[in-house]
């Protein structure tokens, strides 16, 4: 008596018939996971611009010290405003960058198409809709906004520069690709290191 | 419909799929599901995060996989709870299932997901490769090597794939 061979599709199916009963709350569980994780997500950005503001009102401080036409340490001029403007000048532009933070965050839980690329530059005409948001959100008009690549970081890291019309001052806003998606980092500078590795479980969708 | 009912349908849905993949790659209950809770996780994200996510389904198994491979990487400790023991004689039929098992069990993480994509989902070389984030050429070596892992447990009048026989 010959039997047939058996085979490895037949096999797999026997050994998937025979698997445990996946729990009910399992979609339950992971809706909480990713909520949790969205929730993390908006708290580390947050920190991030608060960050960037408490920096920003140290700076501003510190040139509050400094008197009129004294040399100010970084080679530059004095601005020909007064030194409470330049701090305001830079206070404006943090509390504008945490805006177009929160407009980003926004746009991502609003899956708002058009506000995630505009904030998430991969396309050519990237910094005219970079601008176009930041004008939209920032509350007053920008002048220009440069997005570059950072060639060390393989095109993972793009920066964008902002310059408001009427002011000196100047946003700058990291995105850091991580997968699929992009993320602000703000007032910090990439690791010279290289940036973390990137999470390569999440496919292009 | 809402982003979270959307979720929730597209979740229910899927979940079964996943599960028989996460099985096949750990045959081991808690592990697969934590595996699938995660996929899922991510596909919560996924779908909050961007304007839409092609193929829902495709997109999570490709995430579920992925991380089983990366737990590797992450140096993630497993340990197998079992009351019997996986080796057995060659050609028992009676322990043909505990053999595959034994068979699986002895492939690398990378070689196992390979005999997973290719064998269980038909899919080609070449959309495995993709899946994995690797080469063609890559996943026949893998391929090949686990068949003759497979054939060396099971018997060498095993088929691994019924198409070339």
């Amino acid at each position: 008596m010959t039997t047939e061979p058996k085979d490895l599709r037949g096999e797999l199916d026997g050994l998937v018939e025979a698997r445990p009963a996946l729990a009910a709350s399992v979609v339950e569980q992971a809706a909480a996971r990713g909520r949790a994780r969205l929730r993390r997500r908006r708290q580390m950005v947050v920190s991030g611009v608060v960050g960037a503001v408490l920096l920003t009102v140290a700076s501003g401080a510190f040139l509050a010290l400094v008197p009129d036409g004294a040399d100010r340490g970084d080679g530059s001029l004095p601005a020909a405003d007064s030194d409470s403007e330049t701090a305001a000048v830079h206070g404006d532009s943090s509390q504008s960058a945490a805006r177009l933070t929160e407009a980003y965050l926004e746009a991502l839980e609003n899956q708002d198409g058009a506000g995630i690329a505009a904030l998430a530059p991969k396309q050519n005409d990237a910094a005219g809709a970079a601008n176009e948001k930041v004008d939209r959100f920032g509350g007053r008009s920008a002048e220009e906004a440069h997005v570059e690549s950072i060639p060390d970081f393989g095109g993972t890291v793009q920066r964008v520069r902002i310059t408001w019309t009427g002011y000196s001052g100047e946003d700058e806003i990291l995105l850091v690709e991580e997968g699929d998606a992009w993320h602000i980092a703000l007032g910090e500078n990439p690791d010279p290191g290289g940036p973390p590795p990137a999470d390569t479980t999440e496919p292009a969708s | 419909m809402g982003l979270a009912d959307e979720f929730d349908g597209v979740a229910h849905a899927i979940a079964p799929m996943l599960h028989r993949t996460a099985w096949l790659l750990t045959t081991d209950a808690h592990a697969s599901e934590d595996l699938v809770q995660e996929a899922l996780a991510r596909l919560y994200v996924a779908l909050r995060s961007r304007k839409h996510v092609d193929n829902p389904p495709a997109y999570a198994r490709t995430v579920l996989v992925r991380l089983y491979i990366d737990q590797r990487r992450r140096r993630w400790s497993r340990e197998v709870v079992t009351d019997c023991v996986p080796e057995t004689t060659v050609g028992d039929d009676r322990a043909g299932g505990l053999s595959l098992w034994s068979a699986l069990d002895g492939l690398s993480r990378d070689d196992r997901a390979v005999l997973v994509l290719r064998y269980y989902y038909d899919l080609s070389a070449s959309e495995v490769a993709g899946e994995l984030q690797t080469t063609e050429a890559a996943v026949r070596t893998r391929a090949s090597r686990a068949a003759a892992r497979v054939r060396k447990v099971l018997g060498p009048d095993f088929v691994v794939d019924r198409r070339m026989s």
